[in-house]
């Protein structure tokens, strides 16, 4: 029934939004996010009273950028059934994950933006404004967007000093990741992409032993959590190295997600090359 | 018993319809089933397949782990062991990967049935026309093997973390937020499959006295096999392609029927869909109440469940 509501209300609710952009007293649309990521958006461009729900992960400093934000908001499981009950204007979601329950919500006429996960800081900024045009923000996401744009401006001059980010298991962030692009920001050599290490790949052991960058990037939440991958950091091969090897940690909610807070990952790597120099 | 098994999954049907994150009264639910009042969407997109899906799912696994115990005349029978549920599997993860699932959502669905369709054909022909079943098994497990380890490289190769778990939840198995779409994918395929598994049970009941006894009788064995298997995949490989791998139902719910069908292949392949079925949607009605943060799989409940019941099994049988 309310699918059969949502289609013959189509038409005027095109004509809604154009309006809405004229008078801003016309309500904004409400959104019910079910994704980490779009969690973080809808937070970061969405007044208050627009969101409905987020997800449960929204809240975990350790995961998210928004927590602060995320404090206190309905949280939902991202199932279509919580979707239903609450009937936002629109739906932001995953690509991935949340496949079958876009599938679902789309069938029964809800608009879901199901996100993609750019990997470069263009598509971060495009998505960021899509996302705040569906929620009436437009504005706000541009000038989010631009903001972003301007942390990642890579700085004249050769890098200052080589750095590597160091995830579990020996995964590494290569050319033509986000991490890549914030590196270079910073004024810092990839050594992942100078080993010709793609998007996303893993760095044995040896030839970080053979070849140390001067600045070894851990996640915070891997520097905290025991784990084998930091047992594997420990590795006597590394405590013996000499010079020792430089280590510190980026906060991990500021660039797990793709979104306008990676600004903040790209300012302690600032931080960072800044010490190594002084 | 097939009234009590009946009554049973009946009840457990209404109360997998009756459970979810929006309360429902009952006469909005029941009004809601035939598309009445608010709820009508609700019940009939989200609640309906979701439950339909779960009964169909464990029917068809508890069904086919019957079958295959009875063919293959072994207790540690399952849909794993001739290889359909690893490359249904195989089949779903690569759709996953090459991102045909995101570009033509049937896709998903499909490619899952292809590979447990690919695997009955390659374990047959690998088997031998009318050989013995000790070669079934073993060509089972090699095609077993090789899904499994096409799939292991394939979450190795993933193109990123987000793919990566996206394709190892699909493996853990969940009937969450499906639509009809996969009702309609799934439902003609595991009718067809478990309609041939359920005729051939006078064969398994001969082949319970021995091959060659059962081939005195009139039996061809090479095409019960053959039957079998075919089944197992049509209605396996529907199973899996929509709900993902679901484990422990084909191995524990026909052992737990065994002694009340005097120990006859053929009256134990009803009860064990119906017992299959009542499992799955009881499993799918505990994530749903379980208070995680995201829902836990069905695969994972099966297994938590269903591996201390089978090892309390064998502990009773080992001293009996």
């Amino acid at each position: 029934m309310r699918s059969s509501i949502r289609r013959r209300l189509s038409g005027p609710a095109a004509m809604g939004a154009v309006l809405m952009a004229a008078s801003p007293a016309i309500a904004l649309p409400t959104v019910v996010s079910i994704n980490l990521c779009a969690d973080q958006l809808a937070l970061a461009l969405a007044d208050r009273a627009q969101i409905l729900a987020i997800g449960p992960l929204a809240a975990d400093p350790a995961l998210s950028a928004m927590h602060g934000e995320a404090a206190g908001m309905p949280t939902v499981r991202g199932t279509a059934e919580e979707v239903l009950r609450l009937a936002p204007d629109l739906v932001l979601s995953g690509a991935h994950q949340q496949r079958k329950t876009n599938a679902l919500l789309e069938r029964m006429g809800f608009r879901v933006m199901a996100l993609p996960s750019p990997d470069d800081v263009e598509g971060v900024a495009r998505m960021t404004v899509a996302v705040a045009e569906a929620l009436g923000h437009g504005p706000r996401g541009r000038r989010l967007a631009a903001e972003m744009r301007a942390a990642f401006r890579v700085p004249a001059g050769p890098p200052t000093a080589s750095a590597l980010v160091w995830r579990p298991n020996g995964f590494v962030s290569g050319r033509g990741t986000l991490s890549d692009a914030g590196l270079a920001a910073a004024g810092l050599d990839n050594a992942a992409a100078r080993a010709g290490i793609g998007a996303w790949g893993t760095m044995p052991l040896e030839r970080l032993v053979a070849r140390p960058p001067d600045l070894l990037l851990l996640e915070d939440y891997m520097a905290e959590k025991s784990s084998r991958a930091q047992a594997l950091l420990v590795h006597p091969a590394l405590a013996r190295l000499s010079p020792p090897m430089r280590v510190a940690a980026v906060p991990t909610a500021d660039w797990l997600c793709p979104g306008p807070w990676m600004a903040g990952a790209v300012g302690r790597l600032r931080d960072l090359a800044a010490e190594g120099r002084g | 018993m097939l009234a009590g098994l009946s009554a049973a999954l009946l009840a457990a049907a209404l109360a997998s319809l009756a459970t979810g994150y929006v309360p429902l009264p009952w006469p909005e639910l029941v009004a809601g089933l035939f598309g009445q009042g608010r709820a009508g969407p609700l019940v009939q997109e989200i609640r309906l397949p979701r439950t339909l899906l779960a009964i169909g799912v464990g029917a068809t696994l508890g069904l086919s782990g019957a079958a295959l115990q009875g063919l293959l005349r072994n207790p540690l029978a399952e849909p794993g062991v001739v290889g359909i549920s690893a490359s249904a599997g195989l089949g779903s993860v690569l759709a996953l990967y090459f991102g045909m699932a995101a570009a033509w959502p049937p896709a998903l669905p499909l490619s899952g049935m292809a590979g447990a369709g690919l695997a009955a054909i390659l374990v047959l022909a690998l088997a031998g026309r009318a050989a013995g079943m000790l070669s079934l098994v073993l060509a089972g497990v090699a095609v077993s093997s090789f899904a499994v380890a096409l799939t292991a490289l394939a979450l190795n190769l993933a193109p990123n973390p987000y793919a990566l778990s996206e394709m190892l939840f699909w493996l853990l198995g969940s009937v969450r937020d499906r639509s009809r779409d996969d009702v309609l994918y799934a439902a003609p395929l595991m009718i067809l499959g478990g309609a041939m598994l359920l005729a051939g049970g006078r064969g398994l009941d001969a082949l319970s006295l021995g091959e060659e006894t059962a081939a005195s009788l009139g039996v061809r064995v090479g095409r019960l096999q053959a039957r079998v298997v075919a089944g197992t995949a049509l209605a396996v490989g529907a199973a899996v392609s929509v709900a993902g791998s679901i484990g422990f139902v084909g191995l524990v719910v026909p052992h737990l029927l065994r002694p009340l069908c005097r120990h006859r292949p053929s009256a134990l392949l009803l009860p064990s869909a119906l017992a299959g079925a009542i499992l799955v949607v009881a499993a799918d009605i505990l994530v749903r109440l379980v208070p995680t943060a995201i829902e836990l799989h069905l695969g994972v409940v099966t297994a938590l469940v269903g591996a201390p019941f089978f090892l309390a099994l064998l502990f009773r049988l080992g001293r009996g």
